[in-house]
């Protein structure tokens, strides 16, 4: 295992973590996934194996709100790494603006010292609409390991656009990485039966510039959530780091276990992140998400700011003599899905159109009280129809068929 | 030998029809005892008997049955409400004579809200020749968005003899929904609606 392009590929086992359910209005996320950092095994800082465990807590107050997060990941070498997040956003729904700050710091305990730190701070500015949108955001970074420390900014602008029943986000991320950091090395060595230890200090240019370019897509097919990584760096970072991928392709894949947890897996290569000390390399994790509110996904994922209100609406058309066609439209989601009276309340699956439109066909003459849901979520009166509280708790819709 | 052939020919045409009768009987015993225990099915299948000695529709009462299966209600909750669906249908049905399914269930909607059925009545009169779920339906969710149920049905009543057709009234709806968004009073905001429709309409009602 020596030689820069024997990278470990890492088998993964996925943890389920208990969580207790949170009330409204707030949301929790929980994922716990096994990962190995690969690495030569000549360079210590980015070899090893680490599993991480994360809880995320999520309001929905509004527009506003506010994400915390804490991690204990198990660090190479050795001991354990927490993480703190906080994140402050505010949505402007009318405009579709979002601001939002970030802050992260991550510290590993090692037994007898302090080992990587990382520090992160963003400041992003987001223009969401239903089918596209774009950010920009500048960070910056400070992170600390293995002997190693570096702080860089970075500036990202992005976009994204549905496509096809797609989401596709082309981002462009520019980093300066400008430390210089002084390394001692101590040796010990006994004379006369002493010990005696000598120092020697050099200095770690971790200077370097680059960008990454990269282009995410994400797809849900029949609730399952694909996703796509591809991206390539310019420009040049440390040796170090130097052994990561400089083009890399990951895959993802979610897939919807019950309507509150999810199993995921992801394959393929991470760059590095010189600013953070991470190492970069090949992967494969699987885990498992489990959320305290059912419901849609944001869409997408990568974009830290909530897009404007749904408009979504509903309506019922005629559909030839004593026959009647639901029509859901301005809905962007990945599976839509009624049950009513006409269905024997069992779901039904409507089929996707153009531009966020879905339809059912064959709906017979007559009232008939129905109930929707959205991506596996929580079932509920279509928007815009008639509804009424049901006799079983919710509210159910009401339509005629002419 | 061929008298017990023409003999046993007569006995499955006579048979036939019972057969039919059986397999419909059947078809509902079916997606009950799928769904539901025995109890409950027995105790639903009661009501279905009840309804269709009265005359009324069967075919709600078992999607009120499944409604309250899927949704995880308990066989009591389940009961009552096939129950009260079964008595609120009786009564609309007293209310407007024979009408179709969908007039019945959108009338049992109205009067489990507190309508008296002298307005159903009178809206049906004010349409006899059209049918009057779907300014039920609307009645319902106004009333259920917080206009007064008096009122709601007094305008519904207004608009029907005033020959308002159903995409009218569905527009008249959806702006009283936006304008009670907008901060109006749910009353008021039907009622301004409600003069703007008629102010537009020609005198003597339909054309």
């Amino acid at each position: 295992m020596s030689g820069p392009s024997q990278l470990r590929r890492a088998l993964v086992v996925g943890f389920v973590l208990v969580c207790g359910s949170v009330a409204n209005p707030v949301a929790a996320n929980a994922q716990a996934t096994s990962f190995v950092t690969p690495g030569p095994d000549a360079r210590p800082l980015l070899d090893g194996s680490s599993a991480f465990a994360a809880v995320a807590l999520e309001d929905a107050w509004g527009t506003f709100s506010i994400d915390g997060e804490f991690r204990a990941q198990s660090a190479p070498g050795g001991g354990w790494m927490g993480r703190g997040r906080l994140s402050l956003g505010h949505t402007f729904d009318g405009a579709g603006l979002g601001l939002r700050l970030d802050t992260s710091y991550d510290q590993q305990l090692r037994r007898m010292d302090i080992g990587r730190s990382a520090t992160f701070l963003r400041a992003s500015v987001a223009r969401n609409a239903r089918t596209h949108g774009a950010r920009i955001s500048a960070a910056y970074a400070r992170g600390i390991g293995g002997g190693f420390g570096a702080n860089g900014s970075e500036l990202a602008i992005s976009g994204w656009r549905t496509l096809g029943g797609s989401t596709v986000e082309l981002g462009l991320r520019g980093v300066d990485v400008r430390d210089r950091f002084e390394r001692s090395r101590f040796r010990t060595f006994n004379v006369a039966g002493y010990d005696f230890v000598s120092r020697r200090t050099e200095t770690v240019d971790l200077g370097g510039e680059y960008a990454d370019l990269e282009l995410r897509a994400t797809r849900v097919v029949g609730g399952v959530q694909l996703r796509a990584w591809g991206g390539t760096r310019f420009g040049h970072e440390h040796d170090a780091f130097a052994q990561a991928p400089r083009r890399w392709v990951r895959l993802g894949i979610d897939v919807p276990v019950t309507p509150r947890v999810e199993l995921l897996a992801t394959l393929g290569q991470i760059p590095s992140r010189p600013e953070l000390s991470a190492p970069g390399g090949e992967h494969v994790s699987v885990g498992l998400r489990w959320r305290s509110r059912s419901g849609p996904r944001d869409e997408p994922i990568a974009i830290p700011v909530r897009a404007p209100a749904s408009r979504a609406h509903a309506r019922v058309e005629s559909d030839g003599p004593r026959e009647g066609r639901l029509v859901l439209a301005e809905l962007y989601a990945g599976r839509v899905e009624v049950r009513g009276d006409f269905t024997d309340w069992m779901p039904r699956e409507l089929r996707r159109g153009p531009n966020g439109t879905w339809q059912l066909t064959g709906i017979p003459s007559g009232t008939h009280r129905l109930t929707m849901r959205v991506d596996f979520g929580e079932w509920g009166p279509l928007p815009a129809l008639p509804s009424l509280p049901g006799d079983f708790g919710g509210r159910v819709s009401l339509v005629v068929v002419p | 030998m061929r008298s017990f052939t023409v003999l046993g020919a007569g006995l499955v045409l006579l048979a036939a029809p019972l057969g039919a009768v059986d397999g419909h009987a059947q078809q509902v015993d079916q997606r009950l005892s799928q769904r539901l225990s025995t109890d409950l099915a027995t105790t639903v299948a009661a009501q279905l008997d009840t309804a269709d000695a009265q005359g009324l529709p069967t075919e709600s009462l078992i999607q009120k049955a499944l409604e309250g299966s899927v949704k995880g209600a308990s066989e009591d909750v389940i009961a009552r409400a096939v129950r009260d669906l079964r008595l609120r249908l009786g009564e609309a049905a007293h209310v407007l004579g024979p009408v179709d399914e969908a007039e019945l269930v959108a009338a049992a909607a109205v009067l489990s809200q507190g309508v008296p059925g002298s307005e159903i009545r009178a809206m049906k009169t004010a349409s006899p020749d059209r049918s009057i779920a779907l300014p039920l339906v609307i009645l319902s969710d106004l009333i259920v968005r917080g206009v007064e149920p008096a009122s709601a049905s007094g305008t519904l009543l207004d608009l029907s003899r005033a020959g308002v057709d159903d995409g009218q009234l569905g527009t008249f709806r959806q702006r009283v929904i936006d304008d009670i968004a907008s901060g109006a009073l749910p009353t008021a905001a039907m009622q301004t609606r409600a003069r703007g429709v008629l102010a537009n309409r020609p005198p003597g009602g339909a054309v």
